[in-house]
């Protein structure tokens, strides 16, 4: 089966799956640990009093998406609060009913525009790959794919509401994936503010330098200079500069202050004859959770694993287990873990080696195999095959908000992505195969804690092949974490903050 | 014990233990002659039902999730989804009626059987067994409407 079973499964097996996992949660949690005789007190004269301990609360922000989103269009234009004539200059854009961006690539073959128009609270963008059209009001946002001449409506993620607002689709058309980031707009940080006055021949202006540190983009820092001239309070130019490998880059976008901006997705050169695809949590978001659903509840046939553990590609094994499941219940017994250390020890020094040309896992299974096991009370975790192909999603959860993907711009080609947003667990981007029995190949967690600069993480199935009676179970998984969304795990330890872990899983069907 | 059953229901340690507390200042404060038949099984009624009732006074509050020891091979994600369902399932004990969330707890918090729960409680086992079908008919409804995407 692909959930949890308990230990005493008799009771709570008769509940429907996520609660029958909550119950099983409950009773695996540690009891507190209280000293009983500080709680009997030895003459009882007082009425109960509840202790002053003071009690924290979590609080799940109500702020609405589209409050959100209003907040960072105007932050990411105009970070500051300044009380100088920065100000004023603000004050002037945020008074505009459109702004354009306009920017050329260096070789002049590509062209993007950018549209924001604070007051309609409407967000555009032309480039070649296509055209974004967002409307915060109506919490939609479009995108259109001219490769495949597609229109995709969706609900505007909060990684779509920061790439757009932070003009990374400007970035984007000129395919700078260097600089594609999927973070929280909270991880751009201003960290530096000045300005000085220029002038070349009659033309005089102020360049109002803004520096940058933002989580999402490699290099880290870099600049914006807005230059207004001399009498104006609109800026006419935005420079961006940053640092690579001792080189320093820039780009330059014209600014202007048109009256008219678009008025759909269709002003932006999309053709009318363009396939729409709505995703918004509708009807594919629907079949897609219940489909999903199904194929996680689905029983795998009785199966017996030994399930193998590496960071550094099998010279070594940092755990081993072995996983049976009958069908109803799942047993679970860990490596004795002295032993196993034992057996790495003696591999290291050379006292054990391998028979060359010994197929190693093969060889690590039958050595561990020699070793004692014991048995484990969670019957939860990595180590059970189909628990990780079909993850849990974290529903019900009244705090979830989940959009559906279904071309996105990071992770496996070929998949849906389903984006799970929530206050108290954190965010979560799952890769769905279709093909494959809509099974997870990669999923992403970031904390409700994470901060800027945290790495993300993240599980990739790499491997997988069907049951005798078809259903699929991973064969090889890769557990760590990544710097930015959609990127590989890295197989050297010590470059991640964790060491990627990989698990074999070599199933015997009964 | 009666630390752990008021855990199971709360969430929270700090809370367990000021209900623990109660239990204990409320047997002790009791008459001599209660006649409690086995009292392993009261004083766990006893943390359910003080529980229960505190748990319903916070209900607008989110707590912190449990500090559980990460269990092997467990990843963050699956930490984070496990606390928050069973948050969710706290949650969702605390908006039953009494009888209904009291019966759910010692069946499967407690572990109790349908007749002790019956002869705790003071009740039928056919009651105890209607209350259980439902809770388990509002967990049904709820998952379905979660899958429906409500």
């Amino acid at each position: 089966m692909s959930m949890p079973l308990p230990t005493n499964s008799a009771s709570h097996d008769e509940l429907p799956h996520p609660y029958r996992i909550a119950v099983q949660t409950i009773l695996d949690e540690p009891t507190p640990d209280v000293d009983l005789a500080r709680l009997v007190p030895a003459h009882v004269t007082c009425k109960v009093v509840p202790s002053s301990r003071r009690r924290f609360f979590t609080h799940v922000c109500g702020m609405s998406l589209a409050g959100a989103a209003a907040v960072l269009l105007v932050a990411s234009l105009f970070t500051l609060r300044p009380p100088d004539a920065w100000a004023q200059v603000v004050k002037s854009v945020r008074k505009q009913a459109w702004v354009r961006m306009h920017a050329t690539s260096p070789d002049k073959s590509a062209q993007a525009e950018v549209w924001l128009s604070p007051a309609k609270r409407i967000g555009a963008s032309r480039y070649p790959g296509g055209a974004f059209f967002l409307e915060l009001d109506q919490h939609k946002l479009q995108r259109y794919d001219r490769t495949a001449n597609t229109i995709y409506i969706a609900e505007p993620g909060q990684t779509e509401l920061d790439n757009f607002i932070a003009l990374d689709a400007v970035l984007d058309a000129f395919a700078n994936r260097q600089e594609q980031g999927q973070s929280k707009a909270k991880d751009v940080k201003l960290v530096g503010q000045s300005s000085m006055k220029g002038g070349e021949g009659n033309d005089r202006w102020t360049d109002y330098v803004l520096d940058y540190e933002d989580a999402r983009r490699f290099p880290l820092k870099f600049r914006r200079v807005f230059r207004v001239p001399e009498a104006a309070e609109l800026p006419t130019t935005m420079t961006e500069e940053w640092s690579m490998d001792g080189k320093t880059a820039s780009r330059s976008f014209r600014m202007d202050y048109p009256t008219t901006g678009p008025v759909d997705l269709y002003a932006l050169d999309v053709p009318k004859d363009a396939k729409v695809v709505d995703t918004r949590s509708g009807e594919e978001l629907k079949t897609l959770l219940a489909t999903y659903a199904k194929e996680q509840a689905a029983a795998l046939e009785p199966y017996s694993a030994t399930v193998l553990v590496t960071v550094d590609d099998f010279k070594y094994l940092t755990d081993a287990y072995q996983v049976r499941c009958d069908g109803k219940s799942i047993s679970v017994e860990a490596v004795d873990g002295e032993r196993l250390s034992d057996l790495n020890s003696r591999i290291a020094s050379g006292d054990v080696r391998k028979p060359e040309g010994a197929d190693p896992i093969q060889w690590w299974k039958e050595e561990v195999g020699k070793l004692g096991f014991r048995a484990l009370e969670s019957r939860s975790g990595t180590y059970i095959p189909n628990q990780v192909n079909y993850p849990l999603l974290g529903l019900p959860n009244d705090n979830a908000r989940a959009t559906l993907n279904p071309k996105p711009f990071v992770g496996p080609g070929e998949c849906q992505m389903l984006t799970i947003d929530d206050a108290s667990i954190g965010d979560r981007r799952f890769w769905l195969d279709a093909a494959r029995g809509s099974m997870v190949v990669r999923w992403e967690y970031e904390s409700p804690e994470r901060k800027p600069g945290d790495w993300i993480e993240t599980t990739i199935v790499d491997t997988a092949e069907k049951s005798p009676k078809g259903h699929w179970y991973p064969t090889q998984v890769r557990r760590g974490q990544v710097e930015r969304s959609g990127e590989d795990l890295r197989p050297v330890a010590g470059v991640a903050p964790v060491p990627t872990q990989v698990f074999r899983y070599l199933i015997e069907f009964e | 014990m009666v630390v752990q059953a008021a855990f199971r229901v709360l969430g929270n340690a700090a809370d367990a233990e000021e209900v623990a507390q109660e239990v204990f200042l409320e047997v002790i404060s009791q008459s001599a002659s209660t006649n409690v038949r086995n009292w392993g099984a009261y004083l766990r009624k006893l943390a359910v039902f003080r529980s229960l009732d505190r748990n319903r006074q916070r209900r607008v509050e989110v707590p912190l999730p449990v500090d559980g020891l990460p269990s092997a091979a467990l990843s963050p994600h699956d930490e984070a989804v496990r606390r928050e369902l069973a948050e969710h399932l706290r949650s969702l004990i605390a908006s039953l009626p009494d009888r209904e969330a009291a019966v759910f707890a010692l069946r499967y918090f407690e572990q109790m059987s349908n007749v002790d729960i019956a002869d705790l409680l003071q009740i039928s086992t056919g009651a105890v067994a209607a209350a259980l079908h439902k809770v388990r008919s509002k967990l049904e409804a709820a998952v379905f409407q979660a899958s429906l995407g409500e």
